[in-house]
């Protein structure tokens, strides 16, 4: 085609767009709908990376560090970490020493190599039987105490500090060790030579031992780079012959901190990449060899990552579904306004090809505008749910944040773009051709719908029952939890949302006629005046209600769904935080402590309401350990906080716990899966010893789904919960503790509540725990914990976001799709309000006549889609559990006020998106219309 | 305002009708159109194509504004009433019967006919008894129960009429109505109109190109650039149509 052609044809086509603008709004609404719907789904969905480095970067406490080769090194440490400090790429170098070191000299291998190890008996001092522990020091050279990188160690008990004999050990290793904040104890720095050779290795021999007095200033949380058996020391305790010998001897490193602004944190492929370069970069500039310490790490979040999109794929498809309808049906309800145009021009010679051209280069250029406007909405869109929400420890606070962490790459402006303009094409094609196929004469006649293969065959039918199928089975094993199914079986149990959705989409579409006409008779008797010509809905249902119908169903019925799980997903935070403080504070307590009260918490006793002490020891179970935590029942039963599903039938927990209590040495509570492993069902009753001692026999009476402040046994679907796995699990009575095991039971945590009034945040509590008592590990507020929970957990997988964009999308896809519907009905319709309007019939009158005929279907909608919203919201919360922030039941919740609002309001978007073109019908031109036959 | 007058007369003095088209362009359809029809006339109005006969028609059936001069429908001004007001007069006094015939698609002969009195909100039994008259009064008793697709042309058009007489109007505008139909059933449509005329007193207003449904009417205003070239009497018009058949 020349080009002058193709410029006549926008022309044209611009014209033809102008002088038939509601159909070119219809088209270009679906459009736009479309693609925002697409490109901020895309949008969203891709920062799961970006969040997910993000999130790494800024918990980690260096990603790179430097270590000397075998080269000679010229300058020393300090010089090279200046050195580094000077590139663009990092914002922070420091000097550690102390790791080991090994070179090949002729044919022997020679390794260097320090540790610190007490140089006093340490099984004496810790009364526990253990072996001489040994720790790696991680010396900070003195001019780098305070850096950032410092401040970055997760210290969670104590402080950092390393001035003058102060050193930081890893909780885990003192959780095991039982050495206390504060305590000064003498150590022995060791430098050691091994030689190996061909034949048998020289003994070591000691290069360097010297003795020191240090005083353990705080406990840091192992994690990524920091080992559980570090041992952190300033260099300033050392003379300068050891750091001397140890810069000799290249046992020195240089951990970096990246200047994060030079990498692109929205990707792990292109973050990884990047940071090879630099490193490659230094160590041709420097005799250093750079390790990337983040990228094992970074790998091993690709799991969580596939995760995280799985479930937003899941929560991707209904979005998916209504936009194509909606593209759909835009497409399909404006061009049927063409039908009559087409044979016309058909009748004037026009060739099939010039009516495609004419049809096409309209659609195109509509769906051209319709597409980049649609583009924009979307990343608006998904910028303002990402600045709503935060996801681990990212929080984009501003929408500019949001907008600019958007990862808005080619692939998915193509996707969207190739998708949506599919869609429009496809029903513009299907549509221009069956036009075009269609006789002359016929073209004013109405068009029935026709029916596809699937339906023909009832596919839709089997669908809605196998959903159903998939929530009845699911009911029956949530009564029934020793119920088992087979793989399909629960295969079909995960689809069956899906399954149900779809299915229900076809169900509705064929009662769409149906049920609505008995609401009508209902109508014409209410509406008199208006009565007969509601019968006209009648004979025009079988035309586009029933797409409209659908669209409203899966509308309201996603709304509901992401009503239910967004109020549940919010619910099961509170929850968790319950279930793991217990009660206004929790502390974990470090070492042996025969009771707990609030006089311990020294200058805080007036703040303190109760203190309920969690005894802890461990029973042997043939050869398996259960843990065993006792508590005064009356207490924990009064005090903690507790759930009406804590303890397995009966929703009053202190009728469960008073099971316990008439019998406190013999009745315990047991853990979900440990009551399933120890087969209660059949035998409660077991035995047990106390290491090796004499059997004794219990019986458990209750089975506990979690309790209050205690970590307990852990699903097996709950794959984020690494820490709270704990093996089997036992709650019993103070009694039986005492009873059992008087001498080996220890105090691991405590429920602290706190008097009215008193604010544990404002009062910044469990800080002050932390640090004014050492024999408390952590404190933690209950608020602190749903804030933790929320940000490190409960949004990680975005679920929240994901929900509100699928609300949105699905009261937007209300608006639009009946909007977009009712505008072309009532395009269709003119004639007949003209003919109405000369009859006699009032504006209010054809306001009620079109609000009315929307009513039935409206109504009809409403109730269909929140039923299935209620089957899918409850189908779907077996498939959250499996990512839940919890390791127990995720206790469905059914909010009534968003409920009710939700339904009202979908009815009522319904009733406004019809009052503009119930208002357009009432101002028919009469004269207009009357004026073409 | 009245509702209802014993004897609605309809009289236009000097009325104008402009359309501003979108281009700024003004077309004057009706430069000072001037007539007078009293109860129980049945007049035509023709006219070449343009002339402004069905804008005419339009504005004496409230169904398009007048840019200047004066509408009288028994009396009452329409230059001076609200939408809401033209809706009343419509109601009380008029009735349009198009060329297209303007029937409800999906409502059968009888309750087409029933629409303009349900509209009305006349009980369900009233509008029924007048609907069997009137549709019996046109001779299609018999088809009651039919859709408009069902019915010929002609019977199309006495359901429009019946559907036109069931609110008894004292005015029936009709637009070309014998347009879309055969001579002879065009003529039976005539003898209707006329019929209405001696038997119900109703004033009919008929646009017409149809120079011999024209000639059995009362008056005939003839419509040229806007204005009323000529208006001849019945007696006028036979003379005419006489010598005209005599210089054939």
């Amino acid at each position: 085609m020349k080009i002058r052609n193709i410029f006549s044809f926008i022309g044209f086509s611009f014209k033809s767009m102008y002088s038939n603008k509601r159909r070119s709004i219809s088209i270009g609404a679906g459009m736009v709908l479309g693609a925002a719907i697409f490109s901020s789904i895309f949008f969203y969905g891709s920062i799961i990376n970006s969040i997910t480095v993000q999130d790494m970067v800024e918990n980690v406490e260096f990603e790179v560090h430097f270590v000397p080769y075998e080269e000679a090194v010229v300058q020393s440490p300090k010089e090279l970490a200046e050195l580094i400090k000077q590139e663009d790429e990092f914002d922070e170098c420091i000097v550690t020493y102390g790791n080991d070191y090994g070179f090949s000299s002729g044919a022997n291998y020679i390794r260097y190599y320090s540790y610190f190890t007490p140089s006093f008996n340490f099984s004496e001092y810790s009364g526990l039987e253990v072996n001489q522990p040994y720790f790696d020091p991680i010396i900070v050279d003195e001019d780098f105490i305070n850096t950032t990188i410092a401040d970055r160690i997760d210290v969670i008990a104590g402080e950092t500090n390393l001035q003058e004999d102060g050193v930081l050990l890893s909780v885990d290793q003192y959780r095991n060790l039982g050495i206390q904040i504060n305590d000064t104890l003498s150590f022995t720095f060791a430098l050691n030579r091994s030689v190996y050779q061909d034949g048998p290795d020289l003994p070591d021999t000691s290069v360097i031992s010297s003795d020191f007095n240090l005083t353990v200033r705080g406990f840091f949380q192992s994690g990524i780079m920091l080992g559980g058996d570090d041992m952190i020391i300033g260099s300033h305790n050392f003379n300068n012959s050891v750091i001397s010998n140890l810069t000799n001897y290249k046992m020195f490193q240089l951990p970096t901190k990246l200047n994060l602004d030079e990498f692109p944190l929205n990707d792990i492929q292109d973050l990884n990449e990047a940071i090879s370069i630099v490193i490659t970069r230094i160590e041709q500039k420097y005799p250093l060899e750079g390790h990337n310490l983040i990228q094992n790490t970074l790998w091993g979040f690709q799991g969580i990552i596939i995760f995280m999109q799985l479930i937003d794929t899941v929560l991707y498809i209904p979005a998916i579904v209504l936009s194509i309808i909606l593209i759909n049906l835009g497409a399909e309800l404006a061009l049927q306004e063409r039908k009559f145009e087409i044979s016309v021009l058909k009748a004037q010679g026009a060739s099939p090809k010039q009516i495609r051209r004419m049809i096409f280069s309209e659609v195109i250029v509509i769906a051209v505008i319709g597409e980049i406007i649609g583009i924009i909405v979307g990343i608006f869109g998904a910028a303002t749910v990402l600045s709503t929400y935060r996801f681990m420890a990212i929080d984009f606070s501003s929408f500019s944040q949001a907008l600019g962490a958007l990862r808005i790459k080619p692939w998915s402006i193509i996707v969207t773009v190739i998708v949506t303009m599919g869609i429009l094409f496809i029903a513009t094609i299907k549509k221009t051709n069956a036009f075009i196929r269609q006789e002359v004469a016929v073209a004013k006649s109405i068009e029935r719908e026709k029916k596809g293969w699937f339906k023909k065959i009832y596919g839709d039918v089997i669908f809605f029952f196998l959903g159903l199928l998939g929530v009845i089975l699911t009911l029956a094993a949530d009564f029934n939890p020793n119920v088992s199914f087979s793989f399909v079986v629960e295969l079909l149990m995960n689809f069956s949302p899906l399954l149900l959705w779809y299915g229900s989409a076809g169900v509705v579409s064929r009662l769409s006629t149906k049920v609505p006409e008995k609401l009508d008779k209902v109508l014409v008797r209410t509406f008199k005046d208006i009565g007969s010509l509601l019968k006209g809905s009648l004979s025009r249902r079988h035309q586009n209600f029933p797409r409209m119908t659908v669209l409203l169903c899966l509308s309201v019925s996603l709304c509901i769904f992401t009503a239910i799980q967004g109020e549940t997903s919010a619910m099961e935070i509170p929850r968790h935080s319950d279930a793991f403080i217990g009660g206004d504070m929790k502390v974990d307590v470090l070492g042996i402590y025969q009771d707990i009260s609030p006089a311990n918490f020294t200058g805080f006793e007036d703040k303190i309401e109760s203190v309920i002490p969690i005894h802890f020891t461990m029973l042997r179970f043939g050869p398996r350990w259960i843990n065993c935590f006792g508590v005064d029942l009356d207490e924990y039963g009064s005090e903690a906080l507790w759930h009406k599903d804590s303890i397995e039938g009966y929703p009053d927990w202190n009728e469960g716990l008073q099971i316990l209590k008439d019998d406190p040495t013999k009745n315990v509570g047991v853990g979900v899966e440990t009551a399933r492993s120890f087969e209660i069902e059949e035998d409660p009753s077991f035995s047990f010893t106390i290491y090796n001692q004499t059997k004794y026999t219990a019986n458990a009476a209750i089975v506990i789904d979690h309790a209050p402040g205690i970590l307990i046994d852990v699903g097996a679907l709950a794959f984020f919960d690494f820490g709270e796995a704990s093996g089997y699990f036992m709650l019993v009575d103070k009694k039986f503790i005492d009873t059992y095991a008087p001498f080996t039971n220890t105090i691991v945590s405590a429920i602290v509540n706190l008097k009215p009034g008193v604010d544990p945040i404002e009062e910044n509590l469990s800080f002050k725990f932390n640090t004014q008592f050492d024999w408390i590990v952590e404190a933690q507020s209950h608020a602190e914990e749903i804030e933790e929970t929320r940000a490190r957990e409960g949004l990680s997988f975005g679920f929240p976001g994901l929900l509100t964009i699928n609300f949105i999308i699905a009261l937007v896809g209300i608006v639009i799709g009946v909007s977009i519907f009712m505008f072309m009905i009532i395009n269709q319709r003119k004639k007949e309000f003209a003919i109405l309007i000369a009859e006699g019939a009032s504006r209010t009158q054809l306001m009620k006549l079109v609000l009315t005929e929307v009513i039935s279907m409206a109504l009809f909608a409403t109730l269909f889609g929140t039923f299935i919203g209620f089957l899918i919201g409850y189908q779907f919360n077996g498939f959250f559990d499996i990512f839940s922030v919890t390791s127990f039941n995720r206790l469905l919740v059914f909010p009534p006020i968003p409920l009710i609002a939700t339904v009202l309001g979908a009815f009522g978007i319904v009733i406004l998106a019809t009052l503009v073109p119930a208002f357009i019908a009432s101002r028919t031109n009469v004269v207009e219309e009357m004026r073409t036959v | 305002m009245s509702k209802k007058t014993s004897q609605t007369s309809v009289k236009t003095v000097d009325l104008v009708k402009d359309f501003n088209l979108p281009g700024g362009d003004v077309v004057n359809v009706l430069t000072g159109a001037k007539i007078e029809v009293k109860p129980g006339d049945f007049v035509a109005v023709m006219g070449p194509s343009g002339s402004g006969k069905s804008t005419l028609l339009n504005i004496l059936a409230t169904l398009e504004p007048l840019t200047s001069g004066d509408v009288l429908i028994g009396g009452i001004n329409l230059k001076d009433t609200s939408y809401k007001e033209q809706l009343e007069i419509r109601r009380a006094h008029s009735s349009i019967v198009f060329q297209s015939f303007a029937l409800i698609p999906y409502l059968t002969a009888l309750e087409n006919v029933k629409l303009p009195m349900k509209l009305r909100k006349v009980p369900d039994g009233e509008a029924e008894e007048k609907a069997l008259k009137h549709l019996e009064s046109v001779g299609l008793y018999g088809r009651l129960n039919h859709l408009p697709e069902e019915l010929s042309g002609g019977e199309q058009q006495r359901v429009a009429i019946a559907r036109a007489l069931a609110h008894d109007p004292q005015i029936i505008y009709a637009d070309e109505p014998t347009g879309n139909l055969d001579t002879h059933i065009g003529k039976e449509i005539i003898q209707l109109f006329r019929s209405l005329t001696k038997e119900h007193n109703i004033t009919v207003i008929m646009v017409t190109h149809d120079s011999d449904s024209a000639q059995q009417t009362d008056r005939i205003y003839i419509l040229q650039k806007g204005k009323v070239v000529t208006e001849k009497t019945k007696s006028e018009s036979k003379k005419t149509r006489k010598k005209g058949d005599a210089e054939k």
